[in-house]
C-alpha cells in the first residue's frame, strides 16, 4: 500500500483497530458535558467582566466609527455638491470676475474711456 | 466546512467580541468534544482532558480579538488545543501512550493469544514512540479523530504536503511492525 502526498490517502482501517487497542479510547460516555459546559460557561462570565473593566474608555465610541466614517463622507460629499450647485452663489461670484475682466481688458487695450466707463458701471454694481 | 457554517461562526465570533456570553456558550457546546477527544488522545487521561479544554476556551476568549474573519473557527481552537497539551504533556509528566490500558490487556482469551497482543502492542508502542510528536498526532488526528489532511494542517500550522509526507511516514513505520508490505 503506497500513499501519495499529493492527496490524502485512504483511511486505514486495521492501522485505526491497532491504534485504538494500543490506548484507551477518549472515554466520551464518561464525561458529564453539561458541567463541564457549566464550568466553561462561568468561567467565560468572569473573563466578560473583566474585559469590560479592562476596555479603555473610547472602545464603546469605536464601535461607531465603522458606519460613521462612510456616513460622515457622503454627508460632506452632498454637501460640498449643494454648495457649488447653489445658484445664489454663482451669481455674486460671477459679477465681480465679469468686472475685473474688463476692467484688465481696457488696462491692457490702452483705451481710457472704456477704462473709466469700466470702473463707473463697476461702482453702480457694487451692493 | 462550507461557507454558510463559516459565515455563522464568524457572526458567533463577532457577538463574541461585542460581549455576547450566549454566542460563546454555542461555540463551546459546538467544539467541546471534539476538543476533549483530541486532549485526550494526547494526554491519555480524562480530568486532565477536561481541564485543558476549558483552559483552551479560555485562551480562545483572550485571543478572540486576533481572530481573522473567513476563516472557520475549529482549526484555530483545535490548534490551541494541540498547543496546549503538547505543554501540558511536557510540563506535567503525564503518562502516554506507551502504557498499555488494563481493558485492552484483559481482552485476549488464551494465554498464548494474550502473549502475542502482548508483544504485538509492546512493538507499536516501541514504534509509536519513536515517531515525532508531530507524526504521531498527525496519525492519531487522521486515523482515529477523521480529519482530513488540510485539516491537519490547519490544525498544526504545516502545510498540508508535510502533514501527507508525515503520514506517509508514520504508517510506513507502523505498517512494517504490523508485518505489512510496503509499496
Amino acid at each position: 500500500m503506497t500513499d501519495d502526498i499529493d492527496r490524502d490517502p485512504a483511511r486505514d482501517p486495521a492501522l485505526a483497530s491497532v491504534l485504538r487497542d494500543l490506548g484507551p479510547e477518549p472515554p466520551m460516555e464518561a464525561v458529564d458535558w453539561d458541567r463541564l459546559e457549566r464550568s466553561v460557561s462561568a468561567r467565560a462570565r468572569e473573563r466578560f467582566a473583566a474585559r469590560i473593566l479592562r476596555a479603555p474608555w473610547w472602545q464603546p465610541m469605536a464601535a461607531w466609527a465603522r458606519p460613521a466614517i462612510p456616513l460622515g463622507l457622503a454627508a460632506g460629499i452632498a454637501l460640498f455638491v449643494v454648495v457649488l450647485r447653489s445658484p445664489a452663489e454663482t451669481a455674486e461670484a460671477a459679477e465681480p470676475l465679469l468686472f475685473a475682466d474688463q476692467l484688465a481688458q481696457s488696462v491692457y487695450q490702452g483705451d481710457s474711456a472704456t477704462l473709466l466707463q469700466t470702473a463707473l458701471a463697476g461702482e453702480d454694481a457694487d451692493p | 466546512m462550507p461557507g454558510s457554517e463559516a459565515d455563522e461562526e464568524w457572526r458567533l465570533v463577532e457577538r463574541v467580541r461585542g460581549g455576547d456570553l450566549g454566542a460563546f456558550d454555542a461555540l463551546v457546546r459546538r467544539y467541546m468534544r471534539r476538543g476533549f477527544s483530541i486532549a485526550f488522545r494526547i494526554l491519555g487521561q480524562r480530568e486532565d482532558a477536561e481541564d485543558l479544554v476549558q483552559e483552551a476556551f479560555m485562551a480562545a476568549l483572550e485571543a478572540i480579538d486576533g481572530f481573522r474573519p473567513g476563516r472557520p473557527f475549529g482549526p484555530w481552537f483545535h490548534r490551541i488545543v494541540v498547543n496546549r497539551a503538547y505543554n501540558a504533556r511536557k510540563t506535567r509528566a503525564i503518562r502516554d501512550t506507551e502504557e498499555i490500558p488494563d481493558a485492552a490487556a484483559a481482552t485476549s482469551p488464551s494465554p498464548e493469544e494474550e502473549a502475542e497482543r502482548a508483544d504485538l502492542r509492546r512493538r507499536l508502542s516501541e514504534a509509536m514512540a519513536s515517531l515525532t510528536e508531530r507524526q504521531r498526532t498527525i496519525v492519531q488526528l487522521f486515523e482515529l479523530e477523521g480529519f482530513s489532511g488540510d485539516e491537519i494542517a490547519g490544525i498544526l500550522e504545516v502545510p498540508p504536503g508535510t502533514v501527507r509526507w508525515d503520514l506517509h511516514r508514520a504508517r510506513k513505520i507502523l505498517r512494517a511492525v504490523l508485518g505489512e508490505e510496503e509499496g
